[in-house]
């Protein structure tokens, strides 16, 4: 009887399925990118606003970063100041609940056809003067109305929702002394009721998940940027000035 | 013919190395799946971030410039003395931001994106005070370039 040597096992394809898994590991690997908070600074102007009081929604800092929310500190337990308290705010501000005391009134129940209608009067004014900023700001607006209406009927809804005021807004006042820290806790609550609110309304209105939509999915994208006129981010910051 | 020989003895396989690939391939992938990239962090100054919950992804490939306020080292009566950093040097003087974004300005790579994805990265100590953060948006604004963005930490 013969005997069989021991063939060597042929290493060849060892290469191939190593690069095969290395380029799997390649694609489905994902970085975590960095986080931040985001912020337009105003533009410079001159321009005093008149704004009526209860269209403002006022959160102060002070140097020794103690809050105030339209005028009254925020409560400390056990020494340490409540920041809840403003989200719960944030969220009264904009919630949409007729003739409450010192909170905006909604006067403007944005509908389609309204959409269509100012958006034909501002193409004819803007016809007979086209570099007029404000008419070019306005169509802005109402176009981007118009297009979360038809996102709104779109998922089987009446294409219609309740505004805020134009100039209704949330003010921050911070002293020159206030920490980084306290100013992005603020901003950090302000958001936080934001988005609980966008999540209940894209809940209600679309069956989904507000945070989980993908804002680079076209579908996706077009109800982000629809709820976002629901519930548009207005803040402002006071210009410098101490508080007392 | 005898079932066990003794006179021939049979040479041993040489030890294959073919699975030597897949133990560095193997190191490789260990090292690519822990690997996090360290963000672009200032040297010269010590940087406390803050830590938030509501956050958003910064985009990729963005242009930006970075201003860092963070402390110096340096004590001022005990309290610790804040520094700008801005590139890769400390700054004496606030005016120079506004030079340094109108030259950034004439750049034609940033200029074309200079209102729609130039953004101002902050990474500031949580304990500095807003007065150095407003002075530097100040001339920020000057240079007319609004869109800021706070470097953050996610809160778990």
């Amino acid at each position: 009887m013969a005997k069989r040597e021991i063939e060597e096992i042929n290493a060849g394809s060892m290469a191939d399925i190593a690069f095969l898994l290395l380029i799997f590991f390649l694609i489905t690997t994902t970085m975590n990118l960095p986080q931040v908070q985001e912020e337009r600074l105003p533009q410079k102007s001159d321009a005093e606003f008149l704004l009526s009081d209860r269209n403002v929604l006022q959160i102060l800092a002070n140097s020794k970063d103690n809050i105030a929310i339209e005028g009254e500190f925020i409560k400390k337990i056990n020494g340490v100041q409540d920041f809840s308290i403003i989200k719960e705010s944030v969220k009264d501000f904009y919630s949409h609940t007729q003739g409450a005391a010192n909170l905006p009134l909604y006067d403007t129940l944005v509908t389609r056809v309204r959409c269509e209608e100012k958006l034909k009067n501002l193409s004819f004014l803007l016809s007979a003067y086209p570099d007029a900023a404000l008419y070019q700001i306005e169509q802005g607006i109402w176009s981007r109305r118009l297009d979360a209406c038809i996102e709104l009927e779109k998922a089987g809804n009446k294409g219609e929702f309740l505004v805020l005021p134009q100039n209704a807004t949330i003010s921050i006042g911070l002293d020159n002394s206030t920490k980084y820290i306290t100013y992005m806790s603020v901003l950090d609550q302000i958001m936080q009721g934001l988005n609980e609110l966008r999540e209940e309304y894209c809940e209600e209105k679309f069956k989904r998940k507000f945070s989980s939509l993908n804002d680079k999915v076209e579908a996706d994208k077009k109800i982000i940027s629809a709820i976002r006129q629901v519930y548009p981010k207005k803040i402002m910051k006071e210009k410098n000035r101490s508080v007392q | 013919m005898s079932k066990f020989s003794k006179g021939k003895k049979r040479k041993d396989p040489a030890i294959s190395t073919a699975a030597l690939p897949d133990i560095v391939f193997m190191l490789l992938f260990f090292f690519m799946v822990t690997t996090v990239f360290k963000e672009k962090e200032s040297n010269l100054l010590e940087i406390d971030k803050v830590a938030i919950k509501e956050t958003i992804d910064l985009e990729k490939n963005i242009k930006a410039a970075y201003f860092w306020i963070g402390r110096t080292g340096e004590l001022d009566n005990g309290e610790p003395v804040y520094g700008v950093q801005l590139d890769d040097y400390l700054i004496n003087d606030f005016s120079e931001i506004k030079d340094y974004l109108e030259v950034l300005k004439k750049n034609p790579e940033f200029s074309q994106v200079w209102n729609s994805s130039f953004f101002n990265v902050f990474k500031v100590d949580e304990k500095a005070k807003m007065r150095t953060v407003k002075k530097v948006q100040d001339e920020l604004k000057a240079a007319e370039a609004f869109k800021v963005v706070y470097s953050v930490n996610k809160e778990k």
